[in-house]
């Protein structure tokens, strides 16, 4: 037997887990039994969606991403949790924690020809000033009319809410097109929390 | 840009952003894109409404050329 329970005399109704019972929960058809590390539900505490509600240019200097963000709000999503907070393109986190990251960002050749590449990168802060690149995708569009995604994700381990932040850029090798929508999930920023830190 | 139309441009934005480079076009309704709701962020030149229509009208017949 993989549990044991340590205080029959207060078993009635729902069983305490904690203070009731020992041992490791069995789990069916192989996989490694749990012996700690539940999470109320079994499921993420924080999950969040936003995205760029508006066009803008990128350019080989970089370009950080300030106006028109916007909470996802396409039928059917519902962030997780209490989501992030966001002010002329900072991200602040609702909680500590182990944070993935995601970014993508839509270049869209607009009859501009051979635009080489174009990047999305992620920016963070453990001082609340001072950002550092944190990591980059990359991709090309070569000819008119073509368009291209960059997806690029960070695992940032957020100790404090405070110091902790982030935004996002694109650059490119010439003045090139990055498209937004209202509608849907176009260069779009994810952020889930998938640890303690 | 209405990517369910190939790209083609649909927006007086989709002008704008070829003006310069950078994130510096704000709408106060990004539902409602409209001349309108425009706001410039880097103090740069705001277009008037009739040279965004004029931009948009030249950037489609260029579409529609490379496009047939």
């Amino acid at each position: 037997m993989a549990l044991t329970v340590v205080k029959t005399s207060a078993l009635s109704g729902n069983i305490n887990l904690t203070s009731q019972v020992t041992g490791a929960l069995p789990v069916a058809n192989g996989g490694t039994a749990l012996t700690s590390g539940f999470v109320n539900g079994g499921a993420l505490t924080e999950f969040d969606s936003w995205r760029k509600t508006s066009a803008m240019s990128a350019t080989s200097s970089g370009e950080f991403l300030t106006n028109n963000l916007e909470r996802c709000d396409t039928a059917g999503f519902e962030k997780i949790g209490t989501g992030m907070t966001e002010s002329s393109g900072v991200f602040t986190f609702p909680s500590t924690g182990k944070w993935l990251l995601l970014f993508n960002a839509s270049y869209y050749s607009n009859n501009q020809g051979d635009r080489l590449w174009g990047k999305s990168e992620i920016h963070t802060t453990v001082d609340d000033g001072t950002y550092v690149q944190a990591s980059q995708g990359i991709e090309n569009c070569s000819q008119n009319d073509d368009s291209c995604s960059c997806v690029t994700q960070f695992l940032f381990d957020v100790t404090s809410t405070s110091t902790h932040k982030v935004k996002f850029r694109v650059r490119s090798n010439n003045t090139w097109y990055v498209s937004g929508s209202s509608s849907l999930n176009d260069t779009y920023m994810d952020f889930m929390r998938i640890g303690d830190t | 840009m209405d990517q369910n139309n190939n790209y083609r441009p649909d927006n007086i934005e989709d002008w704008i952003v070829t003006l310069r480079g950078g994130d510096f076009i704000l709408w106060t309704d990004s539902k409602n894109k409209i001349y309108a709701n425009l706001t410039i962020t880097d103090g740069g030149y705001k277009p008037t409404e009739q040279e965004c229509n004029d931009g948009l009208k030249a950037m489609q017949d260029t579409w529609d050329s490379n496009n047939p």
